[in-house]
């Protein structure tokens, strides 16, 4: 039982790591720090962990798909994400191979 | 620990081993995730130290979050599509490497023999196995390199359209060939570079084993035997990637050509190229094979040649004939392949 547990749990693991650039590119419409983004996703039902956003972040940003700024107005400094052009066109495409995928995988779990 | 000095541990340990230019920028920003979590759950009180352990804790192993941030970074010391080059490689080398030395050492023992078997057979286990321990770190530390700056092995194309024709059973090169080329640069490599006092054994009647070259001559063109070596292992490499005759076939045959004309003309070139005791013992039952080659019918050879003596002058014009027919045959192949 306790291997089901183990190959169950990778799984998922692999799950998520392949969704997680969509699911983080596309919260960065509006400019956006690291932390907000664990705590709405979490809330939406999507437990993302900090050590995995924080440096997925900042490979987004290397791809030039994220631009970023630390806004040390407050006594909090933070580093705010915002998708760049290129980024949202890249998420346009995504999100549709997204919903077809989704699609046709229910439609063959339905079957 | 006090928690500000953990958290500073902390993130020291994560970003000490990331590039230059990225380690502050992270520092600030985990340092930023870690204060807001913590004043979060804190809910506005001073948070204490083990609410920070916690915090730090989530965020997993210092090392594992580095790697995160690490996205080139590989995990493996020689990973695919190298991996399976390697362990091809590493066989033939190994194999090579095996015959080689036992031959050579062999050779050695026997010139030097004391008397006592069990002492050659454990010079000759001893000497295989340092021949083998150095190439295969050798081989490792050549593929590691070639897979961590993931140099490509084949010279074909990404392009599909320039994805060369599956080539007819007589335009392959043979493996065979290839490691048989090999085995006999390691032997050369080991005779002449490894120990040269020994080189080619010869023995006349009772004069006992007697080296035919002169040591001291191997030992000051040493280099010059290495670069001829490794050339023809450069060619016989390009060959086994490649397996069929291309241009840099063509060309890595050119330069092993090259270096092994230089090397002949200039070791033979050199006076006392043979070894005395050699010519001692053979000069007076074949007198001309020692002399410069400076008879009748060589007169039209250059004068640096014709100093040379006429044995070291017949091996001369075998060896170069060899290479000869071998980069015209690499040529004509190689033209044939292009047309086609």
């Amino acid at each position: 039982m306790n291997e089901l547990n183990e190959i169950y749990a990778n799984f998922v693991v692999e799950l998520r790591r392949g969704v997680s650039n969509l699911v983080v590119l596309s919260q960065c419409q509006q400019p956006t720090y690291g932390y907000q983004l664990v705590k709405n996703l979490a809330e939406s039902g999507i437990p993302l962990e900090g050590n995995t956003v924080y440096p997925l972040l900042r490979r987004l940003e290397d791809q030039g798909l994220l631009r970023s700024d630390w806004d040390t107005s407050t006594d909090k400094p933070r580093k705010y994400y915002q998708i760049t052009e290129t980024g949202s066109q890249l998420l346009a495409q995504i999100t549709s191979y997204w919903r077809d995928s989704v699609k046709n995988i229910e439609s063959i779990l339905e079957a | 620990m006090e928690s500000k000095e953990l958290i500073k541990r902390y993130i020291y340990a994560v970003t000490k081993n990331l590039p230059e230019n990225k380690r502050q920028d992270v520092g600030r920003e985990l340092q930023s995730l870690i204060d807001e979590t913590l004043a979060e759950r804190s809910l506005g009180v001073q948070p204490t130290d083990a609410d920070t352990k916690a915090v730090l804790m989530e965020l997993g192993r210092p090392a594992e979050l580095a790697a995160k941030y690490d996205p080139h970074a590989k995990d493996a010391l020689i990973g695919q599509p190298h991996f399976s080059v390697y362990l091809r490689v590493l066989k033939i080398v190994l194999l090579a490497v095996t015959l080689g030395m036992t031959i050579a050492s062999l050779l050695e023992g026997v010139v030097n023999f004391e008397g006592n078997v069990f002492e050659l057979f454990a010079s000759v286990l001893g000497n295989i196995w340092q021949g083998l321990l150095g190439a295969f770190a050798w081989v490792t530390v050549i593929f590691a390199i070639l897979y961590q700056k993931d140099v490509k092995l084949d010279f074909a194309t990404e392009d599909l359209d320039d994805l060369p024709a599956v080539p007819e059973k007589h335009q392959q090169i043979k493996l065979s060939d290839i490691i048989a080329s090999f085995i006999f640069t390691i032997l050369f490599l080991v005779l002449f570079v490894v120990v040269p006092q020994v080189n080619l054994p010869f023995s006349w009647q009772n004069s006992g084993l007697i080296s035919i070259f002169n040591p001291e001559v191997l030992i000051r063109l040493r280099w010059l035997f290495i670069a001829a070596s490794a050339a023809a292992v450069l060619n016989q490499s390009v060959r086994f990637l490649t397996r069929r005759h291309t241009l840099p076939v063509f060309l890595a045959t050119l330069l092993e050509v090259v270096l092994q004309v230089t090397l002949l003309l200039t070791w033979f070139g050199t006076p006392n190229a043979l070894n005395p005791a050699f010519v001692e013992v053979m000069g007076d039952y074949a007198p001309f094979l020692f002399a410069p080659a400076i008879w009748a019918p060589l007169q039209w050879l250059p004068a640096f040649l014709s100093r040379i003596p006429l044995l070291l002058l017949i091996i001369f014009g075998g060896v170069l004939l060899g290479l000869l027919i071998d980069l015209i045959e690499t040529s004509v192949k190689t033209y044939l392949a292009q047309k086609a």
